[in-house]
């Protein structure tokens, strides 16, 4: 199973250190000493600043600007649940404020700082020590004596939460002085690109045989080795939609990264998956958590929620890219999921429609690959139906296609092309649906035609599903993009199309030659045999694995100009 | 309520929940020859390929990516196998949705199934795999999926009505049936009729033409945006001289209003 991403006690001081750098504590420090940086959250007043004889005041008070934390969303104690639930103290999710521990000693003999708790107190907790000193019944209290001051710390239970600590200093007589405001912030949940370098990937391994996916099991591991796990398919009812399943993505702070996984509401009717990710991923370090509820619709499926790679869009910067996913009114994505992936504005969601779709997933006929030609680094590879006609068109009308013969009533590319129905349906999907998507593409992620790989499709109308569409030719953009540390070199894990005779190798097969003609240098393909476990039962290669990913860019610098309201 | 796919949302919204199972049909009372054939074929199979007819007579599904249960196992795609997934079948111990699996799993056989199926037809009490039966009659001979077309048609299901009018515009000979989707055209479902419309321009069906322009006045949008697609395909001159044209210009469904005008321009 996948590690925790780090230790967690290095983990921790790397927290504490990073505070250091993200909070003001200059004048915490007693070899900086000079009490001259202003961090802009307090009101000087006039009555304190540094005195002639070097005694200090309350205007030699530095206090953190900000607190900036993850979500305790994971689970240290291993009990199964998210650590907010528990409201234990000593968690290495709860984010020191960064108070200075002589503060009350700067302020003056006999002061104490009230504290007021504002902002979405339902969301946060303050600590001091091993006692919650504020939440959402307790909105102030008062620091004073021998109260030490470095305990206290904030929690926070959900991604972008916000909140502000107000301190006002007390004197010994009990008159107000100046105060100080502290801004809280959680992290938004990022979710992954393709841009961001894979760590680990994931498939469920149903086994050999006529149901079995070996070929395909053994194709991930002989590339990535120890950086590709499994799970047993008898232990989730040979459930194979593991990208389905969940969504992984990251929470960061200050010298802190916490691995994430969405788990999906998708949890009956044959998805056997619903207890992997609180089986498998969450415990300490690594949180887990479910947005919605009710009964899944196919759009609840994480196969219909992909990210572009970073973007700019009419000048603003999208550094972690958008969310995309598809809706078919009034059947779409969770409300509560939806809402949270909006509401943190970071990545920006967009939507478009895949009602045309059996399964109706955006990842059926699109995926972005890293391209350092391409003048937005990446290219949009989408399936298109008038380059599948064409492709067809290239190849021997005669020759005998065994696959396509028992999976799509088809023997040659011959009987494809010349079925005047066909193409009358996928001319219809490629102008009602596919260019209508294309476009939307381009005005949401800022991008032109030459930013849009267009790969051979073909759709077939599904008799098992009312007649809507499923990938005829296998859906070769459906691939799993393995990303290299450097962010563009990838290794792509693509669905073998088998147009090809039965005595024919995979790297003669003329549309896997076609499709790795397209491919940019630094990309190289990986076929593999996904056709009885994965195409026949509706999804491909990437509807079958899930990969973690390593953040690459920190939202506190480079992201706020998004989370302003 | 969410439900489990897109699909399975339309099948709810057509009031095609799964009823209980087939109670089941008894082949060797049936007098029509294809019930003996599935009996006989079902019989070689044991003796000849008994690990495969075990298969067929035990195996359970998988979930499909969208969670409909499938018959994937690839040594069902086998002509011989038709006979005795047809029998699994008639005994009716599987669920509606097994059931409409197993009728998937026999459209990629290749053998003769399609009298069988027709067979069983009249005995399916759940409106979802009669849909399934009539919707893989677009893999049949054409000579079975006419008759498909026309049972299909006449029964009380939109749903599956619907489906007659699809295999109209998905067989690769449907052309020669086409004419059997006109009377999808005056349907009392617009779910039909925009099937029917579908059809007759997938079909390539051009005496459909006549016929369809009176769905550009549908009081249901998607049927006259469908019947405009077709029409296009039909006869594209032909359309643009048509008066109602310009009234679908302003179509108050801007999806219409924008194909017309598309109409126009071209």
């Amino acid at each position: 199973m996948q590690p925790s991403r780090s230790n967690p006690i290095l983990r921790g001081m790397a927290l504490w250190l990073a505070l250091g750098g993200a909070l003001s504590l200059a004048a915490c420090d007693p070899d900086k000493g000079d009490g001259s940086g202003d961090d802009g959250g307090g009101d000087d007043g006039d009555d304190g600043g540094t005195t002639d004889s070097g005694d200090v005041g309350p205007g030699d008070l530095e206090m953190p600007e900000e607190v900036l934390g993850v979500p305790n969303m994971d689970d240290d104690n291993e009990n199964g649940d998210i650590d907010w639930a528990d409201a234990a103290a000593g968690d290495n999710e709860q984010v020191p404020v960064g108070l200075d521990p002589d503060a009350l000693t700067i302020l003056g003999e006999g002061s104490s700082l009230s504290v007021a708790f504002e902002g979405e107190v339902d969301l946060i907790r303050v600590w001091l020590g091993d006692s919650v000193v504020a939440d959402e019944d307790t909105t102030s209290f008062e620091l004073s004596g021998d109260d030490d001051l470095s305990t206290l710390a904030i929690e926070f239970a959900r991604p972008m939460a916000t909140g502000q600590l107000v301190f006002t200093h007390i004197d010994a007589e009990g008159a107000e002085g100046d105060s100080w405001t502290v801004a809280l912030q959680a992290a938004p949940l990022i979710l992954n690109h393709h841009l961001q370098p894979a760590e680990w990937a994931v498939a469920v391994d149903v086994g050999g045989g006529p149901y079995g996916n070996a070929d395909f099991i053994s194709g991930f591991r002989s590339e990535l080795g120890s950086d590709f796990g499994t799970v047993s398919g008898s232990s989730v009812g040979y459930d194979v939609w593991i990208q389905d399943e969940i969504e992984f993505g990251t929470f960061t702070a200050p010298g802190y990264e916490m691995d994430f996984v969405i788990d999906s509401i998708r949890n009956d009717n044959g998805r056997y998956l619903d207890p992997y990710a609180e089986d498998n991923h969450l415990g300490p370090d690594f949180g887990s958590f479910t947005w919605g509820s009710g009964r899944a619709t196919s759009q609840d499926s994480f196969g219909n929620l992909e990210v572009s790679p970073p973007v700019t869009v009419d000048g603003v910067e999208y550094p972690f890219g958008r969310i995309y996913y598809g809706d078919s009114p009034p059947y779409d994505i969770a409300d509560d999921l939806q809402q949270m992936m909006a509401a943190q504005q970071v990545q920006a969601p967009f939507t478009l429609d895949i009602s045309w779709l059996c399964v109706g997933h955006v990842d059926e006929y699109i995926s972005m690959l890293p391209d350092p030609d391409a003048p937005k680094g990446f290219r949009v590879w989408v399936a298109d139906v008038d380059e599948g006609q064409a492709f067809l068109e290239s190849m021997d009308p005669d020759e005998y296609l065994p696959y396509y013969r028992s999976g799509h009533h088809y023997e040659t590319a011959g009987d494809m092309l010349d079925d005047a129905s066909l193409w009358s349906y996928n001319n219809d999907l490629m102008e009602e649906y596919i260019e209508p998507s294309i476009d939307i593409m381009k005005a949401e992620l800022g991008l032109d035609e030459s930013d849009f790989v267009r790969v051979p499709g073909l759709f077939e109308r599904s008799r098992d599903c009312g007649g809507v569409a499923l990938a005829l030719i296998p859906a070769t953009v459906n691939m799993q993009v393995n990303t290299h540390d450097d962010g563009v070199g990838a290794d792509l894990f693509i669905p073998d199309p088998f147009l090809r005779g039965s005595s024919t190798a995979v790297r003669n097969d003329p549309f896997v030659q076609h499709f790795e003609a397209l491919l940019p240098a630094n990309l190289t393909a990986h076929w593999l045999d996904d056709w009885n476990t994965y195409h026949m039962a509706w999804g491909e290669v990437h509807c079958g694995s899930n990969t973690i990913r390593t953040p690459t860019a920190d939202w506190w610098t480079e992201a706020r100009h998004l989370m302003e309201d | 309520m969410r439900i489990h796919t897109l699909f399975l949302g339309a099948v709810v919204s057509l009031g095609l929940m799964s009823s209980p199972a087939l109670a089941g049909v008894e082949l060797s009372s049936i007098s029509q020859p294809w019930a003996q054939q599935a009996l006989d074929s079902a019989a070689q199979l044991e003796a000849t390929q008994p690990a495969l007819a075990a298969s067929i007579r035990t195996g359970d599904s998988r979930p499909s990516r969208n969670g409909q249960p499938l018959f994937i196992d690839p040594t069902w795609r086998t002509p011989e196998a038709a006979g005795a997934i047809l029998v699994r079948l008639a005994e009716g111990d599987d669920n509606a949705d097994h059931r409409i699996a197993l009728l998937g799993a026999l459209s990629h056989t290749g053998g003769d199934w399609a009298d069988g199926v027709l067979g069983l037809y009249s005995h399916e009490t759940d409106a979802s795999v009669r849909r399934m039966m009539i919707d893989i009659m677009a893999d049949a001979p054409i000579e079975a999926a006419r008759v498909g077309v026309k049972v299909g048609f006449d029964d009380r299901s939109p749903a599956v009505r619907a489906a007659a009018m699809r295999v109209v515009g998905t067989h690769r000979e449907g052309n020669t049936i086409g004419e059997l989707a006109l009377s999808g055209l005056s349907d009392d479902s617009p779910v039909v009729r925009e099937e029917a419309a579908r059809s007759i321009g997938y079909a390539g069906y051009a005496k459909g033409f006549e016929a369809m322009r009176s769905l550009l006045q549908d009081a249901d949008a998607s049927v006259r945006f469908r019947a405009l697609r077709s029409l296009e395909k039909l006869d594209m001159t032909r359309l643009q001289q048509l008066p109602e044209l310009s009234s679908l210009a302003v179509d108050p469904n801007i999806k219409v209003a924008r194909e017309a005008q598309k109409v126009q321009a071209k």
